[in-house]
């Protein structure tokens, strides 16, 4: 194509602006995608949210601690293994319904917790356990689809058994899945 | 025929504007328009208060679930300076909604969820905040009772003159 006289010197000039413009389309995409990428809309708070839980879990009137129903006081970290039990094998969802309700569905968190006694099989408890059951494989980074966008977190709390008024120490682990 | 005259005089005339410099102040202008959507774009971006009402909805469903960890019953003040905005908080079942007055649309607002005790019920509520401050008292004895410091913890009336109001959702 020749380009000659007037108006083709102005079309030449048009067809010369194109790379810049698409240039300058290039750089205007880049910063709108830089300063998104730097605006933090969440906070997360999935480690607050399980040590608070294990603090309910502990310390609440309808957590897992022994509460005497003649003083009306809460022993914090004293495990009723009554309740602990009746926890873990009469509803997997009974804390979760009651005690700790985020509605019909629990998209937040959910826990197993376990009873370490010693020369004793350990007891199990479950918080939330549908949505464990099926975070559980999502915390390994192999696994595909999905890995990586739920979170473990392991604690141990020592803590005392109250197996009918004996007491004994024992060793509390939470498994939580936030 | 006055934009002819225009034309003329810009490419024409010898006094007039050459081509040259024409697309260099095209360019010029493109690049300021650019540079002005830009700024546009950012001051909208700070102007946006949806990190300020995810931190508080987050904030405050924390500290409900914290208060129902306390094993005895209990009085606290959380205090909201969000510096101008003027957030709403409702409080409904299993749930804390923050909002601005202005956002009737419930898609622009933002809630997070917290776990209710049935055993100790939660008295939901919707705290009006028009002075930009606000303080939250969340009350804890058989139920769990939030109102603003200038409100009666029922939810009927104020108890002062300043611009912080409740009102108890049945």
């Amino acid at each position: 194509m020749k380009i000659s006289g007037k108006r083709g010197e102005i079309s030449g000039e048009i067809i010369m602006m194109i790379p810049k413009i698409l240039f300058l389309t290039a750089v205007l995409f880049a910063v709108v995608i830089l300063v998104k990428l730097y605006i933090i809309t969440n906070t997360d708070i999935r480690e607050v949210e399980s040590n608070v839980l294990i603090g309910r879990l502990l310390y609440s009137k309808h957590g897992l601690s022994y509460f005497d129903e003649d003083l009306k006081r809460v022993y914090p970290g004293a495990i009723d293994l009554n309740k602990f039990k009746q926890i873990g094998e009469a509803n997997p969802n009974g804390l979760d319904m009651i005690s700790l309700s985020y509605g019909s569905d629990n998209p937040i968190i959910s826990a197993k917790i376990t009873l370490k006694q010693e020369s004793k099989d350990d007891v199990i408890a479950f918080y939330n356990k549908n949505k464990f059951d099926q975070w559980e494989p999502r915390t390994l980074s192999t696994v595909k689809g999905g890995a990586g966008s739920v979170k473990s977190f392991r604690k141990e709390v020592y803590v005392l058994v109250n197996d009918n008024g004996k007491f004994s120490p024992a060793i509390l682990e939470f498994n939580i899945i936030s | 025929m006055r934009n002819k005259t225009i034309s003329k005089l810009l490419f024409n005339n010898k006094k007039g504007i050459s081509d040259e410099m024409f697309f260099n102040i095209f360019e010029i202008v493109l690049a300021f328009i650019v540079i002005l959507s830009l700024f546009n774009f950012v001051t909208g971006v700070v102007k946006q208060t949806i990190f300020e009402k995810n931190y508080l909805a987050r904030d405050a469903s924390a500290l409900v679930n914290t208060i129902y960890a306390a094993p005895g019953d209990l009085e606290y003040t959380y205090y909201e300076n969000s510096k101008g905005n003027t957030f709403q908080f409702n409080f409904m079942q299993n749930k804390v909604e923050v909002y601005e007055p202005q956002e009737t649309d419930s898609s622009s607002r933002v809630f997070y969820l917290f776990a209710e005790d049935k055993n100790t019920p939660f008295k939901y509520l919707i705290i009006k905040n028009d002075k930009g401050s606000i303080n939250l008292k969340f009350k804890k004895t058989n139920d769990i009772v939030v109102y603003s410091s200038l409100t009666m913890p029922n939810g009927e009336g104020r108890m002062g003159g300043a611009g912080a109001s409740g009102t108890l959702v049945k």
